[in-house]
């Protein structure tokens, strides 16, 4: 497997010469607009099981493949400085792939059958190739500030899906937010990325591990503030943008303006995923940066905080959202408590039943034209196999065991128990943590108990509900992504290599594949030197002893022990609150033994509270923007044109009248009367030529200026 | 022809022009108007053969195209031509845009048709001279020439309130020319009156680093005084704050091509001097006063920004964002290094591309409206679902737009980047400020846009055509040009590198 820039590129470039083409084409012949774009993402899909299949066989967690070539060259003379992008690939970014097309894949199909009705059917597949596109750039990158190309063309496309009803004033509103928002993370990472740059002289994740593990970060102050905790801060701000963290979350839920197969792929599978990837290839400059409680904190109360939300929510797509949110919490919270491994997998599987829950409730909403959960209710008879996936998808993302959602989130939540058992300031991120979990598995099934069980409530909805409408190109995308909600597929074994076990053991391909970048293992990269395009790799690819696959390996035997008892503690505690958050959901809305009612009027100020979205809407907009930053504009724009410009620049005139009125009763009285009587002809010519001077007009002023000036300087002595 | 003579012949080719368009008759408008494109169309192919001409490797004046004839000689003054690297891609751009102004008022202008094309013409042509002159007074002329037609252009066939506009904008520039006539007439006595008094590139070099003058009793350096009154003279022009305000109004009333030239080319001319004449010439007080410089740069920025963000007239808000991302050359020139200057040059350019097609866009517009309220004054909305009625405009906008913004993919982020890797390793502090210029310029651009392409199709805007033909023609090389030095700056940056290199090293050396 010689993978070479030229024989990588295909995965990005297919969807964007898709994209191109269908740029042009889009108007005239739409269907092969839509033909298109499948066929590349397909493409790439296969392109990409490929590259994961070869990353298999290797197995090894140390492999990878890095490509470079220069963008452009700024070198002359003795000044160097080069742009170099590139490929790297080791065994994250394959499987990333795997999940990007492959979901890509599935949403595009879905889309076929979703969108073919809307008049817009192949401007919507246009954005959808050029997202995938710099999706998979991004997921490619070799260095940060390709990763932010991308993720910036990325954020373009968002906002143009999110905005894709324009006549709709809401969706405007709402792709401004989102790309606001998110811009706001961006021009820090931005900023982290010229920390690094200006450093380590490349933004190459090999370079950054080199210069970390050769001590090139130590002693460097920016501001006042160690140069990793700055730029780890920075990039982080980056992902919370992006991954829609507290305090930047306030865009996603508004981003549901989109069509939902664009929620699906964008909001929920892959670009918000993003902003936790780079984390994750940050890891070893956040943790030097000692910046791992504060994330896992922002990542404890995202998840916490959104999951709440997410309670008192009638719009399903608004669970889904607010879900997200608080699925990415934990995301970050594995970063914060070292838990990369889990983080990555929780990631992958997040997007797969996350994928699968939004275009179910895409099916449910092109069925029976509603998005509000109280007009639903006893959809499963009408649309079973959606029915099906969805539930699928519940118990995965509530946590329950075979489910992949545990398989991830279970060993995030252990590990954060075991940072709490080791440091008393991880608590909190556990508490909220594990409480997070009771109410998504509370919310979820709530939503799916209120969308398909019960009575119908409205029975005009119901009953023009068309399972009929519904074709193989809705329901076959559903139900391959609802398969792959199983856990096995995750923690088993593919090679034979380890043991299969579903219980999240330690022998796990994913787990052996998947390793954080230890920056002591990182320092073989310091003699590190670039390849050149189209050279091939030439490192070994070795297979590694099993003792490496264990995840204790090179513990001592007590720590390790005290590992296994406390993730067995964590594994118990979760499955527990998993079920109990099924069944709570069950209890009120299904056997209706408790009242939701009840709990909504004991708390009513939380319930205002949850609402309300905690009111950072009305601290942003209402309270920051409309009345701080704008009327702030608005005396600005006034000051400027009102007065300083008007007094500041247009007063100059008021001072050359003045002028001009002084020289004129000089002209009048002292010339005039008391030199030209006695003086003849010759002053009476200089006479002529001072009211010349004095006609008003200013130009004139500036002309006896330079002649003022200039014989000036001539008299300077140099 | 010889390559020698290719700059005359491109700085005199808009006079050729000027000429046939004086003797054609008045009426026969059609004709004028394609004497003028065809005229420009040469113009621009013996700009690009200039490109194909121009060796990379020189880092000063290609020696191939450097003229060098006695014009008066008693003072020692030439008439002196030169192109280097930082000079062809203005020379280029310059050539562009012309082109596609002539286009752009083939339909827009209506009175005076002759007079209007004749000093559009007259206008590249001292444009040329700007950027093509060697020689200080040569220099001189052409930037005090240029005022003439412009002042015209904007007085004349401006809007309202054009005349107040034309006449600010020409004492403002004027009142900075004045400035730099003094610096000029002080070298020119320091220099003892030699053969190489008004030669720009003989002056370079930081020869009057250890001179004084005594000035109203005080010594002062020599280098420094007359550093600050040269950059005033170009400031004006750039606008650096605080001269900025002679902008909003010119570009206001101004006709929309005359616009597009003001903002893509006349403004990088106050660059272009510092570039050429006052840093080069006093490099030890460009040093000194480089702190400054960024923070004026920094100002500019956000300020421009801010204001931006209050505009409630589009062309207003564009001129204003002009003033914002003129601020971002400015740091990328007081960074002094070479990604800083690279990234200034480059956003010289990028900056003539975006910022034209946003002037054009916002042209064609009012061809339909008649107004340009984002919001009117009495409250109501100007536009509004713009984006359904007008699809192929509104591409073409966003396109516009989000180059304008620095999207990666789209020319504005590179330069921008390099601007920032520049200034970052010089100035932490204000590259950390100056970044939140992104975040306000995302801002006021999307905000307007939102107010004008989104919701549903307010009344009065459901009688405008979508654009023509002859407006898709002409800001289809634009878009071509900001999607692909979005993606392969390499073009540019290769011919420029060279000449920066040198002047970084320069400046390096003080």
């Amino acid at each position: 497997m010689d993978y070479t820039l030229t024989t990588v590129a295909p995965i990005v470039l297919l969807p964007f010469f898709a994209f191109v083409i269908n740029a042009f084409i889009v108007k005239r012949f739409t269907k092969l607009a839509v033909g298109i774009s499948c066929a590349a993402i397909f493409g790439s899909f296969l392109y990409s099981l490929k590259i994961f299949i070869d990353f298999l066989s290797v197995y090894s967690t140390n492999y990878y493949i890095h490509k470079v070539f220069t963008w452009f060259d700024l070198s002359a003379g003795e000044h160097l400085f080069k742009v170099n992008m590139g490929i790297y690939i080791d065994n994250m970014t394959a499987v990333m792939l795997l999940m990007v097309t492959g979901a890509a894949t599935l949403i595009h199909v879905f889309s076929t059958w979703y969108m073919h009705d809307d008049p817009r059917f192949g401007r919507f597949f246009v954005y959808l190739s050029l997202f995938t596109s710099a999706m998979l750039g991004l997921v490619l990158s070799d260095n940060l500030l390709s990763v932010f190309i991308f993720w910036e063309l990325m954020g373009f496309c968002s906002y143009s899906l999110i905005g894709f009803y324009y006549e709709k004033e809401g969706a405007g509103n709402a792709s401004m937010k989102a790309f606001m928002t998110t811009r706001v993370g961006d021009v820090f990472f931005l900023l982290g990325i010229l920390a690094i740059w200006s450093v380590v002289g490349s933004t190459t994740f090999v370079d950054m591990y080199a210069a970390l593990a050769a001590g090139k970060l130590n002693g460097i102050m920016i501001l006042g503030i160690p140069l990793a905790t700055f730029a780890g801060f920075s990039v982080f701000m980056g992902t919370m943008g992006k991954s829609a963290q507290v305090p930047l979350q306030v865009w996603l839920p508004d981003a549901m303006w989109g069509p939902t197969p664009c929620s699906a792929l964008i909001h929920a599978a892959t670009m918000v995923a993003a902003g936790v990837y780079l984390s994750l290839r940050m890891y070893p400059i956040m943790e030097a940066g000692h910046l791992t409680t504060f994330i896992a904190y922002i990542g404890a109360i995202t998840a916490f905080g959104a999951a709440t939300v997410a309670l008192v929510q009638t719009d399903i797509k608004a669970v889904l959202a607010y879900s997200t949110i608080s699925q990415l919490g934990y995301m970050v919270i594995g970063i914060g408590v070292g838990s990369y491994n889990a983080s990555f997998m929780h990631l992958i599987t997040h997007a797969v039943f996350k994928a699968c829950l939004f275009l179910s409730a895409g099916s449910v909403i092109h069925s029976i034209h509603c998005q509000e959960m109280p007009q639903m209710g006893g959809l499963r008879k009408k649309l079973p196999y959606t029915f099906f996936a969805m539930l699928l998808c519940c118990f995965a993302i509530a946590g329950v065991p075979f489910f992949s959602g545990f398989v991830s989130k279970d060993r995030i939540l252990g590990d954060a128990l075991v940072m709490a058992t080791e440091n008393k300031a991880f608590i909190g991120v556990a508490i909220l943590g594990f409480g997070g979990a009771l109410l998504t598995a509370f919310y979820m099934f709530r939503m799916l108990f209120l969308t398909f069980f019960g009575e119908p409530r409205d029975h005009h909805i119901y009953d023009h509900a068309h399972e009929e409408h519904i074709g193989w190109n809705s329901n076959v995308p559903l139900l391959i992504l609802s398969l792959f909600t199983l856990g096995l597929f995750y923690s088993g074994s593919f090679t034979g290599q380890g043991e299969v076990n579903l219980f999240g053991s330690k022998y796990e391909w994913f787990q052996t594949l998947i390793k954080k970048p230890e920056v002591s293992t990182v320092a073989q990269f310091t003699d590190y030197q670039r390849e050149d395009l189209g050279m091939t790799d030439t490192r070994d690819k070795v297979a590694l002893t099993k003792a490496a696959y264990d995840s204790t390996y090179g513990l001592s035997e007590e720590k390790a022990h005290h590992i296994h008892v406390v993730h067995r503690i964590g594994a118990v505690l979760s499955i527990f609150i998993a079920f109990l958050g099924i069944f709570l959901a069950y209890s009120m809305y299904v056997k209706k033994t408790l009242n939701p009612g009840w709990w909504t009027n004991k708390f009513a100020a939380w319930t205002r509270a949850l609402k309300n979205k905690y009111y950072f809407d009305d601290l942003y907009v209402g309270k920051i923007i409309q009345k701080g930053l704008l009327p702030f504009n608005d005396l600005l724009s006034r000051f400027d044109m009102g007065f300083y410009d008007k007094y500041g620049v247009d007063g100059w005139a008021t001072v050359n009248r003045w002028a001009y009125s002084v020289s004129r009763w000089f002209d009048n009285n002292i010339v005039d009367s008391g030199m030209v009587d006695g003086t003849g002809a010759s002053v009476r010519l200089m006479n002529v030529v001072l009211r010349t001077i004095q006609s008003g007009r200013v130009q004139l002023y500036f002309i006896v200026l330079i002649v003022v000036l200039a014989s000036y300087v001539l008299t300077l002595r140099f | 022809m010889a390559g020698s003579n290719l700059l005359s012949w491109i700085l005199w080719m808009p006079m050729l022009g000027v000429l046939g368009v004086l003797i054609l008759p008045k009426d026969k408008t059609t004709m004028i108007k394609g004497w003028a494109l065809i005229n420009t169309i040469i113009t621009f192919i013996l700009t690009v053969v200039l490109y194909s001409k121009f060796d990379t490797n020189q880092a000063g004046m290609q020696e191939a195209f450097n003229v060098a004839i006695p014009w008066i000689s008693q003072f020692n003054i030439f008439y002196r031509l030169g192109v280097d690297g930082i000079s062809l891609p203005m020379v280029i751009l310059t050539g562009l845009l012309f082109m596609l102004c002539i286009l752009s008022s083939w339909t827009q202008i209506k009175k005076s048709i002759k007079a209007y094309f004749a000093l559009l013409l007259l206008l590249q042509s001292t444009v040329f001279g700007v950027f093509f002159a060697l020689d200080f007074f040569l220099f001189y002329v052409y930037w005090e020439v240029m005022l003439i037609p412009m002042f015209f252009l904007i007085g004349v066939w401006g809007g309202e309130n054009r005349e107040y506009a034309a006449v600010k904008f020409f004492l403002y520039t004027f009142f900075g020319s004045i400035l730099m006539l003094v610096g000029i007439v002080a070298l020119y006595f320091a220099t003892n009156q030699s053969v190489d008094s008004f030669n720009i590139l003989a002056l370079s070099g930081g020869k009057f680093s250890q001179l004084s003058v005594s000035l109203f009793g005080t010594t002062v350096s020599f280098s420094k005084i007359f550093f600050v009154f040269m950059f005033i003279g170009f400031a004006i022009k750039v606008p650096v704050f605080p001269f900025h305000t002679w902008l909003p109004h010119a570009h206001v009333q101004a006709p929309t091509a005359i616009s597009v030239i003001l903002a893509g080319v006349l403004l990088k001319m106050g660059t272009y001097g510092f570039l050429r004449i006052a840093f080069p010439i006093f490099p030890e007080s460009a040093k000194y006063f480089s702190t400054a410089i960024a923070w004026l740069g920094l100002i500019n920025v956000i300020y421009g920004a801010l204001c931006a963000m209050a505009q409630t007239d589009v062309k207003k808000l564009i001129a204003y964002s002009s003033v914002s991302h003129m601020g971002f050359v400015m740091l990328g020139l007081a960074a002094m290094t070479v990604q800083g200057v690279n990234g200034a040059v480059l956003q010289m350019f990028n900056h003539g591309t975006s910022t034209a097609m946003m002037f054009f866009m916002i042209g064609i517009l009012y061809e339909r409206s008649h107004h340009r309220w984002i919001v009117k004054p009495d409250g109501s909305r100007g536009y509004g679902g713009l984006y359904t009625q007008l699809p192929v405009y509104s591409i073409i906008f966003i396109i516009g737009m989000f180059a304008s913004m620095g999207l990666p993919g789209l020319s504005g982020f590179i330069s921008e980047a390099l601007i920032f890797l520049g200034i970052y390793e010089r100035f932490t502090t204000i590259t950390v400020l100056a970044l939140f210029g992104l975040l306000i310029g995302a801002a006021y651009l999307l905000w307007m846009f939102k107010r004008m392409f989104f919701g549903d199709v307010n009344p009065e805007v459901k009688e405008y055509e979508d654009m023509t033909k002859l407006e898709v023609l002409y800001m289809a090389p634009l878009c071509v040009a900001v999607i692909l030095f979005g993606i392969w700056p390499s073009p540019i940056l290769n011919v420029m590198k060279a000449s920066v290199g040198q002047l970084v090293s320069l400046l390096a050396t003080f």
